[in-house]
């Protein structure tokens, strides 16, 4: 079969490109086998350091990047790797002890979730509020949620309390105008100005999460009535002269308007 | 569930995906007027009819709904108001709490109407 004037559209004829192509395999093979012979040596790398690309116009840090030992890589000349195949990767050496960089902890979660919390409640007043201690709160009491974003204080009935390192949230429920109504505060949201117990259960409850409240049976109802009882009983500690001077401590980290 | 005093109606509710202070539009299913609240009804009565196909807005779903601070709210049940094109509500009361993405919506003439918000 003649070849040359298929040279120039080799799909036309299939069977002709086929055969070129089992021709040129080996040579393909050979000439493309760059893979292990592409690194270079470890001498043309840069030293061994932590270098700053800063930008030209801003001169402020744009980007980083680190040179660490070069891995010892095993290449063995004879062997020849397929060309579609990317290099088998090299063995990796024990990470480079490098000054200044310390080795990540085993479970580096709670140490963030401390540093975390460490920074949104710097007394540390939120923690022990619902810490699990005889004095913190306890699902069955009754809280009251302030938010900064103003608007009506929510309370009611504390179903669930998802300890979750910063992400700790209670699940309140009341009713409002005969319609029960279920919000979910985050513990540590700067948000929520404050928290406050309105009314402690009177047992410990059985549960730790008390969603029978949920059923017409069990339900609490509104705690309207709880917490403008609660509220008179402050008002006995204010002075006449400056109501709102006198506040205890948590009544302090509250904030609240009223 | 549409609460509307006034006019007090059932209705259906495409199932999830609804939050509140959607548009969304609802077959009337019950009609019955409210004559119980002590309201005039008789020239709303015959405003909204068993079977009509209305535009309303959702303002509380049992649907939890998640806030942009973490802070979540859920309801006891589902609630939408009739509205009319114009977007204005049909009826002159609304019953019970309404979210607060109202707010967001710009659904003010449904929020200055609601006893509460939560």
């Amino acid at each position: 079969m003649n070849v040359a004037p298929l040279s120039g559209r080799p799909l036309a004829c299939l069977k002709t490109s086929v055969r070129r192509a089992r021709q040129q395999k080996a040579f393909l093979c050979r000439s493309m086998a760059t893979g292990s012979q592409g690194r270079a040596s470890p001498s043309s790398l840069p030293d061994y350091n932590f270098y700053q690309l800063k930008d030209q116009k801003t001169k402020k840090l744009r980007s980083a990047f680190a040179v660490y030992t070069p891995p010892t890589v095993k290449t063995n000349p004879t062997t020849i790797t397929i060309v579609n195949k990317p290099p088998k990767p090299a063995k990796r050496t024990p990470e480079p002890k490098l000054p200044g960089l310390i080795a990540p902890p085993s479970d580096p979660l709670p140490i963030l979730h401390a540093s975390q919390i460490a920074r949104m409640d710097p007394t540390g007043a939120r923690t022990a509020l619902f810490a699990k201690t005889k004095q913190g709160v306890r699902v069955g009491d009754v809280l009251m949620v302030t938010h900064r974003r103003g608007g009506e204080p929510f309370a009611g009935v504390c179903i669930s309390i998802r300890r979750a390192g910063i992400d700790t949230a209670i699940l309140l429920r009341n009713h409002l105008s005969k319609v029960g109504v279920e919000m979910w505060f985050k513990v540590y949201n700067k948000n929520v100005a404050g928290i406050e117990i309105i009314k402690r259960a009177r047992r410990r409850a059985r549960r730790a999460r008390l969603t029978y409240l949920r059923k017409p049976k069990h339900d609490v109802g509104s705690v309207s009535d709880l917490v403008f009882a609660w509220k008179k009983t402050r008002k006995v500690f204010n002075t006449k002269s400056s109501p709102a001077s006198s506040k205890t401590a948590k009544g302090a980290k509250a904030a609240k308007k009223k | 569930m549409p609460r509307l005093v006034g006019l007090v109606f059932g209705s259906v509710l495409p199932g999830t995906d609804l939050l509140p202070g959607d548009r969304i539009v609802v077959v009337v299913q019950k009609q019955r007027g409210a004559q119980a609240e002590g309201m005039a009804s008789s020239s709303a009565a015959n405003k909204v009819k068993r079977g009509d196909i209305r535009h309303a807005v959702v303002v509380r779903t049992r649907q939890k709904v998640t806030r942009r601070d973490g802070s979540a709210v859920r309801f006891d049940d589902n609630a939408c108001v009739l509205i009319n094109k114009a977007g204005d509500p049909v009826g002159t009361r609304v019953n019970g709490v309404v979210g607060q993405e109202l707010r967001k919506k710009k659904w003010s003439k449904i929020l200055s109407m609601a006893p509460m918000q939560a």
